[in-house]
């Protein structure tokens, strides 16, 4: 007993409180997989939140891959191996799977904040970026990366295109920020602004938006990639001058607040722009928060009741990715506003899958794996799909194009049909 | 050899006398009798080491034997040798109250440990109504079944003393360490004590043994529901058990309880075999320490609200005879010092066979069981079956008893054929038998190749020169 | 200590071997992939030497891994069996060429008998995945303090010291059939998997019980082969089909329903008073969870960030509360009416033994983040957060009398080395088991995650052990170190040759994890 005594603490200040704030970089990283315990927390779902055997798992990289060594645990040993010398970054090919074959989709680093300050994904993001800095961009990431440079978006399209999806709403109204002004910039993202299937998605939300009288406008042919895909994938000087060059033209053309629809672009605007140290005039909200306000308002007047079963799939980049990390604060997301929103919609009825909000299994979609991991991107979609099916839906709904097309590309081919569905496109029906 | 004997037991403690050895070379089984050269009588722990080193020395078998009464074979000398003879060493060496646990030696009787328990408002876990001379720490060690299936820690066997078959002493679980209460089973290093149970004295000799006891009840009631066919009593038996619902729970078949209740052969029995329902099923709702009257109250709801959803009729007795309840409790609570065995009333002996299974396995067993001995002329009016609950109704312990006339060459051998018989289609149609005596270890160990090759590595590592009980298991 | 070369001609034929019996996915030699295998959760050096694995496989079921076992003994390589590899101590390899033998492809649930209340598994269905299914069943098992995403099958083999061991047991005296490459590869069928047909709801014999070489106080530690199946009890349950869980991490609540499930914090003046009352309570034969717990555990497994667990440490919310505290709860089982009559008898027992309930603000505060990792743990790994990791010192299992005096000296132990040993408030965990009938004491204290902090206290834990052992006392820490602890323990309490002989008779090429769990000289 220690009643006689002077306290004692531990000496390492950053067991007393952990600096989450301030730059990610290699003392951090090992700290990170230092402090690992090999608790296998990064593996599963919280133990409280498992319902049944059969979705208890959090990992998909670990789930498929099945080596230790692909997992949240092995990449801290993989990391402190590499900090400390132990093993060089040439000694095996297999480094770059473990890196890169990882979605990112945070399902570790959320089961592990529960336990302690483990920021894994910020760990992955810089590990990502060392090895890029040894071997450069990964040849699947070379045309995304080489897009980016050419043409400020990840889809290889002359900057002229992303201003397309606008002409089906030519005589709406619909401002241009860089000629005119409004508070509220809706951020398209590069995924939705340029692919043909996609953009129906946009369109349909600003309808929502400019039926509702809502002053919002978009930045048209000048809106560049927010970083997202440069940032997962370890090129981390293209997401910083992305990531400049955003802030600087947000705060130049005085936007106060920006709506995305695109799950990616949200946390990546959200979180990732932190790292960045240009000061930021904005708040960001994923479009759903922005409808649900109209929603609860009960200012979206349905017309149509569409009479079917539906599940929600948690973007992770919508959810526990969604926030910075505050050591103790709730891992919260853009969780219910989406829910909100379905639960408004007449004859929608919405089931839960077993794995939701901070513990949802990915789509396979995140951090490269769609372009560098295709089998396994699909794999990883179709434990999703499977697990909605369970659930008894007709459809998933979500809301990111990442997700989107990745759940679309798992359930080519599969016997069993599901359908994934844009949220604010299974709004539209009903409006 | 007697000489040396002799000189470790005391010349009144070896028996070589005809008359004894006969007595030893058989028991109340079928199996055929086996003569030892000698019995000895020790006294004490280093007595018994000293037998076992000079064992060593002459090769000579040592067959250890707790008590007088044996039904399984399990004390025959199958290859000769000297039985050791431990029903002298029958003190109760401690009561600990607090921990719920007693120390015995191997001849402490099952009345005797029930008896002194009582002042201490303590119970042992004793299997059904054993034979008064049974000896409590064999039974025990032989995981013969306890009655009270609502332990779900179950296993009261603890700490134990042994003289290993090289002579030295060797305690198991906290008991090799003097600064503990030596309660706790498992260790030293790995969990010895299993390899020393179900062993036939084959690993052995346990010269004191710990066991659990429960809180003796002061209030109680007795319940008795019949049922007309074995397969009907699962069902309410698995509520009950999930529920949480009594102390002793088990069911005797018409035969069995009318054995258990009558006190002569010819007195009581017919009318009881004319007044009792096929099967019974037995359950005492028992008080604990505190607020005991309460207990029995919610634990009778519950009881009520099951047989309703069920259909059946708990009553304070069955069949309609007076002071059943009475007798049943005091059956449990006062085991017997003496007289006769309620299995031998009948006839002067009963040839068992159980096994442990599960309850809605039962009726596919019992019909079999009937079929069988029906197909060897027996009248199965005058087979008997007992079927024990075990760990909250996860399995049970059934048995099938065949009366059986030692006397008549005819009637033996009948009934060794239809046990054989029986026994071989029971373990086929997949009975568990966990104790294999007698026939049943051939029966079991072909089968169990692993198991029996690597049992006999570890005999050999135990018992490098076969000197205990050589013959039995698969050794 | 170093494996052989990737190209050495010998470790290209294990290589070659293994390949042909598991396919070459299942096989990885790589250095990247043996880095996530050797460590443990202390810094690296802290336990001794360490090497990484020279393979790694992930055999599918029994007879594939009897495959394996079968070469590790054709080439006397040593293996090492893993499960989750969950905070792995002897899982690490201590000696070069060793095989880890991953369970990650054997993750099924084979069967879950409702009726007769038990489970098969595979080696990796976490108790989290028991539990859940259990649940949905009407039954529950326990999960031992860290954790539930820990393996079933290891966990059962490992101790598991679970909360609610006052009613069923801990986790060891939970084990039925099992189904169990031995070292030498042949494949041992125990309790009533042994017959045919298999079934798992048996655990003993036939004859001796075999399970007597794998289970023990801290499992066999790798030493007796590769458990690929087991059977495990399961335990009626009167809670919800699906865990209650509101709120997000890190700050979870779960609630059990409050007509069938409670819990109270009783706290007495002193250890003994704290005893008296958990004795009572086994004798009145009410509860399903007892256990008392030291101050830090409050802190270590509430706290949701190390500022919150510091700042409330500062502030001695929980020394200053919740010292010599017993945390009960009360399940009805059987009906309402036994909930209620369980809290009259316990109101009955506080009142007698002078017990007072902490205060409501530390219950609110407390419970419902908390309490129910007892039944269902998550935030058990919370424990390593505040200063990286913990320590123990020792860990006896006897009587619930016998751990006062135990952790008692640990107080003593534990101040006489603090520091490198951080603010820990006489960190005296007493568990209660089997109604009373057996206590558990554990000394757990939080020792900042520093290779120089640790190396020194391991070797003054050792050093201690090794005095005690002098003495003829067990006290429990050795058996977590295994082979070296047996060998030092088995001559003092007699067991070494027998240890000594079952391991050469299943393992007579000494493959399955030297030296654990016993080491054998030739």
């Amino acid at each position: 007993m220690t009643e006689n005594k002077e306290m004692l603490l531990p000496k390492d200040t950053r067991y007393l409180k952990y600096p989450a704030d301030g730059p990610f970089d290699q003392e951090k990283a090992r700290w990170t997989a230092f402090n690992c315990s090999r608790c296998s927390v990064c593996k599963w779902v919280d133990s409280w939140r498992v319902k049944s055997a059969k979705y208890a798992r959090i990992c998909p990289q670990h789930t498929k891959y099945l080596y230790d060594s692909h997992s949240g645990q092995g990449k801290c040993d993989l990391a402190l191996a590499l900090i400390d010398g132990k093993l060089q970054w040439d000694d095996d090919p297999e480094i770059k799977n473990i890196l890169f074959q990882c979605t990112m989709c945070g399902g570790c680093d959320a089961m592990d904040k529960g336990i302690r300050d483990a920021e894994l994904i910020k760990m992955y993001r810089w590990l990502r970026s060392e090895y890029v800095k040894r071997f450069g961009p990964l040849p699947e990431h070379k045309t995304m990366t080489d897009s980016i440079r050419e043409y400020d978006n990840v889809w290889l399209q002359p900057r002229l295109k992303r201003n397309n999806w606008v002409k089906e709403l030519k005589g709406m109204g619909i401002k241009d920020l860089n000629r005119e002004k409004s508070d509220i910039l809706f951020f398209a993202g590069c995924t939705y602004g340029l692919s043909d299937e996609l953009k129906g998605t946009i369109v349909n939300i600003a309808r929502i938006l400019l039926k509702n009288n809502i002053d919002f406008g978009i930045l048209g042919n000048k809106e560049l990639c927010c970083g997202s895909p440069p940032s997962k994938t370890g090129i981390l000087d293209e997401f910083e001058r992305l990531a400049v060059s955003n802030i600087k033209q947000f705060n130049a053309l005085g936007v106060k607040t920006i709506i995305t629809p695109c799950a990616g672009c949200y946390g990546t605007l959200r979180v990732e722009y932190d790292e960045i140290e240009e000061k930021k005039n904005f708040e960001v909200l994923h479009v759903a928060e922005y409808l649900d306000r109209l929603c609860q308002d009960k200012k979206i007047n349905y017309k149509k009741e569409l009479g079917i079963t539906v599940t929600w799939h948690d973007p992770c980049h919508m959810g526990r990715l969604g926030r910075p990390y505050v050591p103790g604060r709730d891992l919260e997301g853009v969780y219910e506003e989406p829910r909100n929103i379905l639960k408004s919609i007449p004859g929608v009825e919405l089931v839960e899958m077993e794995r939701i909000r901070e513990y949802a299994w990915c789509c396979g979609g995140g951090g490269g794996a769609f372009t560098g991991f295709k089998d396994f991107a699909r794999w990883t979609a179709r434990e999703r799909l499977a697990e909605a099916m369970d659930t008894g839906a007709e459809m998933v709904v979500t809301s990111c194009p990442w997700c989107e097309t990745s759940l679309r590309a798992g359930a080519a081919g599969m016997n069993e049909k599901m359908e994934t569905v844009d949220l604010f496109d299974l709004m539209v029906k009903a409006l | 050899m007697l000489k040396e004997l002799r000189n470790i037991v005391g010349a009144g403690n070896i028996l070589d006398d005809q008359a004894t050895l006969d007595i030893y070379s058989r028991d109340k089984s079928l199996n055929p009798p086996k003569k030892p050269s000698a019995v000895v009588c020790p006294d004490n722990t280093e007595e018994v080491q000293e037998l076992i080193r000079f064992a060593n020395k002459t090769l000579t078998p040592l067959i250890p034997s707790s008590s007088g009464i044996h039904f399984l074979g399990a004390t025959l000398p199958e290859q000769g040798g000297v039985v050791v003879d431990l029903s002298r060493m029958n003190k109760i060496l401690e009561i600990d109250t607090q921990n719920r646990k007693v120390k015995i030696e191997p001849g402490v009787t099952w009345h005797q440990l029930q008896d002194a328990l009582k002042e201490h408002e303590q119970i042992p876990l004793n299997p059904l109504m054993p034979h008064p001379m049974t000896s409590a720490l064999t039974s025990s060690l032989e995981r013969e079944p306890m009655l009270i299936p609502k332990y779900e820690y179950g296993d009261p066997v603890l700490t134990m003393q042994i003289a290993l078959p090289s002579g030295d002493i060797f305690k198991t679980g906290t008991a090799s360490d003097e600064h503990t209460d030596g309660a706790y089973p498992e260790g030293p290093g790995i969990d010895f004590f299993r390899f020393f149970q179900g062993a036939q004295g084959t690993m052995g000799i346990v010269t004191w043994l710990n066991l659990k006891t429960e809180y003796r009840p002061k209030h109680q009631k007795a319940f008795f529901v019949p049922f007309i066919n074995m397969g009907d009593t699962a069902e309410p038996v698995y509520r009950i058990q999930k529920k949480h619902i009594g102390s002793e729970c088990f069911v005797l078949n018409r035969f069995l309880l009318a054995s258990l209740l009558s006190e002569e052969r010819h007195g009581d029995f017919g009318k009881l075999m004319d007044e009792l329902p096929p099967y019974t099923l037995i359950l005492v709702i028992a008080g604990s320490p505190r607020r005991p009257v309460e207990r029995i109250a919610y634990e009778e709801a519950a009881l009520m609200e099951i047989a309703s959803d069920l259909n059946f009729q708990p009553g304070r007795t069955v069949g309609g005879i007076s002071g059943l309840e009475h007798s049943m409790l005091d059956k449990l609570r006062n085991l017997p010092s003496e007289g006769g065995y309620w299995k031998t009333r009948f006839k002067n002996s009963t040839q068992d066979i159980f096994f442990i299974t599960t309850m809605d396995r039962a009726q596919g067993y019992a019909d079999l069981a009937f079929r069988c001995a029906a197909s060897y002329g027996l009248n199965i009016n005058e087979v008997g079956l007992y079927m024990q609950p075990l760990e909250r109704g996860r399995a049970c312990h059934i048995s099938f008893s065949f009366p059986c006339d030692l006397d008549s060459s005819k009637e033996r051998a009948n009934i060794r054929n239809l046990y054989i018989e029986l026994s071989m289609k029971l373990i086929s149609e997949g009975a568990f038998f966990t104790r294999p005596y007698g026939p049943w270890a051939d029966m079991i160990y072909r089968r169990t190749t692993t198991y029996t090759d690597t049992l006999k590595k570890l005999k050999k590592v135990f018992d490098p020169n076969n000197i205990l009980n050589p013959g039995k298991l698969c050794h | 200590m170093k494996n052989r070369d990737r190209n050495n001609e010998q470790h290209q034929q294990i290589l070659g071997a293994f390949q042909t019996a598991l396919g070459q996915e299942n096989v990885s030699d790589g250095p990247a992939t043996m880095n996530a295998y050797f460590g443990d959760w202390l810094p690296p050096k802290t336990l001794g030497t360490s090497v990484p694995p020279e393979f790694v496989v992930l055999p599918n079921g029994t007879m594939e891994t009897q495959a394996i076992v079968k070469i590790c003994n054709r080439f006397k390589i040593p293996f090492i069996p893993v499960g989750s590899n969950q905070w792995s101590l002897s899982s690490a390899p201590n000696r070069p060429g060793t095989v880890i033998i991953d369970c990650k492809r054997m993750g099924e649930i084979h069967e879950i008998d409702e009726k007769n209340m038990f489970a098969v598994i595979e080696p990796l269905v976490s108790l989290a995945q028991l539990h859940a299914e259990a649940n949905k069943r009407g039954l529950y098992i326990g999960s031992p303090e860290a954790s539930a995403q820990s393996s079933a099958v290891a966990g059962h083999l490992f101790q598991g010291m679970w909360g609610v061991g006052h009613r069923i047991g801990v986790a060891y005296r939970n084990i039925l059939g099992i189904e169990w490459v031995l070292p030498n590869g042949e494949i041992l069928r125990t309790g009533s998997f042994s017959q045919d047909p298999a079934c798992g709801f048996w655990g003993e014999g036939p004859g001796p019980d075999l399970r007597g070489m794998l289970r023990g106080y801290a499992g066999a530690l790798g030493g007796v082969g590769v458990v690929t199946k087991m059977a495990v009890k399961l335990h009626p349950y009167p809670g919800p089909r699906t865990w209650p869980c509101e709120g997000h991490i890190p700050n979870q609540v779960s609630i059990l329903p409050e007509d069938r499930f409670s819990w109270d914090i009783v706290k007495y003046d002193d250890l003994e008073g704290a005893i008296n009352f958990m004795y009572e309570v086994g004798r009145a034969e009410i509860a399903a969870v007892l256990q008392k717990w030291p101050t830090v555990y409050y802190a270590w497994w509430w706290a949701n960030s190390n500022e919150q667990y510091w700042e409330t440490w500062k502030k001695r919310t929980f020394q200053d509360n919740v010292k010599n505290a017993v945390g009960v709860s009360l399940w009805g089982f059987t009906s309402k009416k036994q909930f209620e009559y369980e809290k009259r008898v316990l109101e009955d027992i506080i009142e007698e033994t002078g017990g007072k309930r902490i205060p409501r603000e530390i219950y609110d505060l407390w419970v419902p983040r908390t309490a129910n990792n007892w039944i269902r743990d998550t935030n058990g790994s919370r424990m390593m957060r505040p200063s990286g990791t913990f320590l123990a010192l020792r860990l006896p299992t006897d009587t619930l009398r016998n751990s006062i005096g135990v952790v008692r000296t640990g107080y003593e132990w534990v101040n006489k080395f603090s520091p490198p040993i951080l603010d820990s408030d006489g960190p005296d965990w007493i568990g209660g088991y089997d109604f009373g009938h057996f206590g558990f004491g554990e000394t757990d204290f939080p020792v900042e995650k520093t290779p120089e902090d640790l190396g020194d206290l391991m070797n003054k834990l050792l050093g201690m052990t090794k005095e005690d052992l002098q003495n003829g006392i067990e006290n429990g820490i050795g058996p977590f170190l295994g082979g070296t602890y047996h060998a030092m323990a088995g001559k003092v309490f007699k067991y070494d040759k027998l240890l000594k002989g079952i391991k050469k008779a299943i393992d007579p090429n000494l493959v399955s994890n030297p030296p654990h769990n016993i080491p054998v000289e030739d």
